[in-house]
This record gives C-alpha cells, sequence and structure tokens, in this order.
C-alpha cells in the first residue's frame, strides 16, 4: 500500500514538474532560418465609409493585388494596381450611385494617382454592389507611404463621404538607362587636343523612384591591340555641358569638366539625377546628359587603335552615386 | 610612292580612336524595401535573408549583372558572380544574408551597401560604358521577441510534455490495476 503511494505521489510530481518547467515559451529551430522577402505579403486591406442618407452607406475594399504591405514600382512605366470595392447600403444596391464610386492614392508633395470611374462588376445582393477600381502608380512616385481614400455617394444623399485611413507602402526601386553604351572619336593624331567624341551625350534616364544625388565615373586606360601601349585615362575629360567645346573645359568656372584618372570612381562635377518622368527631355527632369573630350594625344604615343576592349582595359564604369 | 608614304604616314601617325557606330541600350533596375523609412528588422543573433529584386523592362536584351560587396557591416554576405536578368522580367530574386551578433543592443543601425553594376557586352567601340549604381539595405536592430507562447500559440515542445505525462499515468495506472489483480 505504502508502495502504491509512493509511485501515486513520484508521478504527480513528475507531472506537475512537466507542465512547471519553466521554458513553455520556445523558439524552433527552424527559427534560424527565417526568411524576409520583398514581395507583398498576403494580408487584406479593407477600407470602409459611411454615407450619410437615409441609410448608412459602406464600402469595403478587397485587394488581391495592393495587399496591405509594400508595393514595388517597375522600372520605366506604370503599376496598374487593382482592387474590388464593395458598396453596401440598406436601402437596397439600386440606391446605389454606381458611377459614382471611385479610389485614389496620395502622398505629401506628389501628384493624386486617381481613378473616377470604377467599374461596376455586377455582383450584386439585395443590399450591396461590387466595383472594380485600377489606379496606377508610377515608377518616378516617391518612396513613401500612400493614403488609400476610397469615396462613393448613393441617390438619396448626393454628399460625397470618403475614408482615407488606409495606407500602403511604395517600395524603392533603383533604376537607370544609359544609351549608347559605347563612345566614338574621330581618327586623331599625336599632339592634338580638345577632341570631342562623335557619338555623345551618352543619355542616362533614371527610370526608378530613388534620387541619385550625382553621377560618378571609372575611367581605364585604353589599350592596343597587343596590350603594349596604353593611352591614359587621364587624357579624357567628361562633363554634362556642350558646345564650344565645354566638356573640355576643366577650368572650376561655367562648364567644370571632370578629368578621369585610371581605375578611380571619380565624381562627375555639376551632375544630378533625381527621380522624375524623364519622358519629359528637357536634359534635365529624370535624366542627364554627359559629354566626353579627349584633352590631349601624348606626342609619344604609338600609333593604333586604342580602345576599352583591348586587355587589359575595361569599360568605363557610369554610377549612380546615393 | 610619295602619295603611298604620305598616305601610309598618315594612318602611321594618327591614332585609330574610331570603331564602330553602337546605338545601344543599358538599363536594370534594382527593388528593395529595405530602406531608411523602412529598415529590416531584427533581433541580436537572428538570421535573416533579404532579398532584392533585379528587374530588365526597358529593351528586348538580357542583361547580366556583377554584384559586389561594397560596406557589409560586418553582417552581411552575398554569393559571388554574374547575375543574367531576363529581358522584361522584373522578379529575379538577389538574396542577402544578415546575421545579426549576439551581443548587439537595440537600437542599432546598420547600413548594408552593395554595388550592381552591368557587365557589357563585348563590343567593338573604343569605350564601352557599363552602368551600375550603390543599393543600400538598411537594418535595425530590435529586442528579441519570443516566437511562441502560451497566449500565442502551443509549441511542440508542450504536445510533447503532455504525451510524457499521459504515458507516465498510464503506466501508474496499469501498474496499480496489476496490483490490484495480484
Amino acid at each position: 500500500m505504502k508502495k502504491r503511494g509512493l509511485i501515486l505521489a513520484l508521478a504527480v510530481v513528475v507531472v506537475l514538474g512537466m507542465f512547471f518547467e519553466g521554458g513553455l515559451v520556445s523558439a524552433g529551430l527552424f527559427d534560424w532560418f527565417g526568411k524576409i522577402t520583398g514581395k507583398a505579403t498576403s494580408q487584406g486591406t479593407n477600407v470602409s465609409i459611411t454615407i450619410s442618407g437615409t441609410n448608412a452607406v459602406t464600402i469595403e475594399v478587397f485587394n488581391s493585388t495592393l495587399t496591405g504591405a509594400t508595393v514595388t514600382p517597375t522600372e520605366d512605366t506604370t503599376v496598374a494596381i487593382t482592387f474590388v470595392a464593395r458598396v453596401t447600403d440598406a436601402d437596397g444596391y439600386l440606391d446605389i450611385n454606381t458611377t459614382s464610386v471611385k479610389a485614389n492614392f496620395t502622398s505629401s508633395g506628389e501628384p493624386v494617382r486617381l481613378n473616377n470611374s470604377c467599374i461596376d462588376l455586377s455582383q450584386n445582393t439585395t443590399t450591396a454592389k461590387n466595383f472594380s477600381c485600377t489606379v496606377s502608380m508610377w515608377y518616378f512616385d516617391k518612396i513613401a507611404a500612400w493614403t488609400i481614400t476610397a469615396a462613393a455617394v448613393d441617390l438619396g444623399n448626393l454628399t460625397y463621404v470618403q475614408n482615407n485611413t488606409m495606407v500602403f507602402n511604395y517600395a524603392q526601386l533603383q533604376a537607370l538607362q544609359m544609351s549608347p553604351n559605347s563612345l566614338t572619336w574621330a581618327s586623331v593624331s599625336q599632339s592634338q587636343t580638345n577632341k570631342t567624341s562623335t557619338n555623345d551625350p551618352s543619355l542616362i534616364n533614371n527610370t526608378g523612384n530613388y534620387n541619385f544625388t550625382n553621377l560618378s565615373v571609372t575611367g581605364r586606360d585604353l589599350y592596343n591591340s597587343p596590350g603594349t601601349s596604353y593611352l591614359g585615362v587621364g587624357n579624357f575629360s567628361v562633363g554634362n555641358n556642350t558646345g564650344s567645346n565645354a566638356e573640355c573645359d576643366t577650368s572650376p568656372a561655367v562648364n567644370n569638366a571632370t578629368v578621369l584618372s585610371n581605375a578611380t570612381l571619380i565624381q562627375i562635377k555639376q551632375t544630378i539625377l533625381s527621380r522624375g518622368n524623364h519622358s519629359v527631355n528637357d536634359g534635365s527632369t529624370g535624366q542627364e546628359q554627359l559629354y566626353y573630350c579627349l584633352l590631349s594625344v601624348p606626342s609619344n604615343l604609338p600609333s593604333g587603335s586604342y580602345a576599352t576592349t583591348n586587355s587589359p582595359s575595361s569599360a568605363w564604369t557610369i554610377t549612380g552615386t546615393l | 610612292m610619295a602619295r603611298k608614304l604620305f598616305y601610309l604616314r598618315g594612318i602611321v601617325f594618327a591614332v585609330v580612336l574610331v570603331c564602330i557606330f553602337m546605338i545601344s541600350v543599358d538599363s536594370f533596375g534594382v527593388a528593395s524595401n529595405f530602406g531608411k523609412d523602412n529598415p529590416l528588422a531584427m533581433s541580436p543573433g537572428e538570421r535573416k535573408t533579404a532579398e532584392l529584386y533585379l528587374q530588365n523592362m526597358v529593351g528586348d536584351e538580357d542583361v547580366t549583372i556583377r554584384a559586389v560587396m561594397k560596406d557589409d557591416q560586418g553582417i552581411a554576405s552575398i554569393k559571388g558572380g554574374n547575375i543574367v536578368v531576363k529581358a522584361h522580367t522584373k522578379d529575379t530574386v538577389f538574396p542577402v544574408d544578415i546575421v545579426i551578433p549576439q551581443n548587439i543592443t537595440s537600437g542599432t543601425k546598420y547600413r548594408v551597401v552593395l554595388n550592381f553594376v552591368s557587365v557589357p557586352a563585348s563590343g567593338d567601340g573604343m569605350v564601352n560604358l557599363a552602368l551600375g549604381f550603390d543599393t543600400p539595405v538598411d537594418v535595425l536592430v530590435v529586442a528579441p521577441t519570443p516566437s511562441l507562447s502560451p497566449e500565442t500559440g502551443i509549441s511542440n515542445k508542450v504536445y510533447a510534455i503532455i504525451g510524457i505525462a499521459v504515458l507516465v499515468l498510464a503506466i501508474v495506472v496499469w501498474f496499480i490495476l496489476r496490483k490490484k489483480k495480484k
């Protein structure tokens, strides 16, 4: 009998010990392999508004694309964000003004991105209708939280009511486009000076929404075909002005062209590459133009064809600077 | 003869710099969700993979990108080598592995910087140009949060404890019943 009691007591102690053992909270082994993706997570975004009338009207936004987290811009084009808005009217769906449903995205200092005519999907219940709204965001739109505004009106009350309590994040996109990606010069002779490229400018477009503070260049000496002689890249300059050999003018006055240095990242003076609609094509909005000059040809340079494609040279790199 | 010599001399003294005129476009993009206003939140001792997305939506040519770690801050690493980004795509994943040391205090900020450069196709131009930029990945160290708690869920460990307890009780009951039979 004593033995049985002892066993029972022991069992109770073991069980209680297990339950009160500190550490019911634990991290699993697989928590070491947590993964963050740049893609939007799957979480619904609901926006509701109340419209005053004989009965309250509400709008819900159901969204499979704009999923409440982050939207990634697309290089040099728009991102169409489509979502479904359900408008509910206790007076019945026939009281809903089907042409009134609209949506927009706003952020401080930015143009409004909007859709004033959401489409009636003809998915009706007795008191609700579904509408499809598509709003496009541009590649140059600001990296920020954008406010979602949905609005509608019913036939019984002509006052628009809107809800703007929800936001989404528009992600960062660094993107550049350059054309042409190869420079040419006409034939030159030893001791000649200030020979400009025949196919510049290289036009750099900002095709994302990141503001680059300036452009830099890493130049490389140009070698001849056997790789025995080279034309030093220090004989070249680059600038964002042209005309009257402005790209050859390295004096710190108006033109202020930048002299290159072998295998060295050098900031190109006076350049800036902010985000913007480069299609304006005014030479400054979302774009920069670079002009190149061969300042001088060394008098002792052996004749030949000098290029970055000849070993051990390599391409010059134009870099957007943070 | 003199004319020929003059012509050859002209060639000899000319530095031939003109090659093939090439009008081609170089472009690519890198999308990131980990900017300074939206840093990647990690706890001391935590390991995560931040994913960047390479885009090639301009032009019809595939583009080859070379990625270099410019400033790893002692916490980040990438796999080397070139990445081919197919034309008209925007979802080529580029992973950045990040490990926060155990002894780092909450609130510490890191800015990992990577450099992406296009690899120009071998051309015949005098000066080939590549295009590139630095991409920051901002990281913020936050206080660790338990992944599971009695309020939020039941871990496998809890299930194991319950299972063992039931087993012990079954053995005890069996033992008692056996004694009774005797």
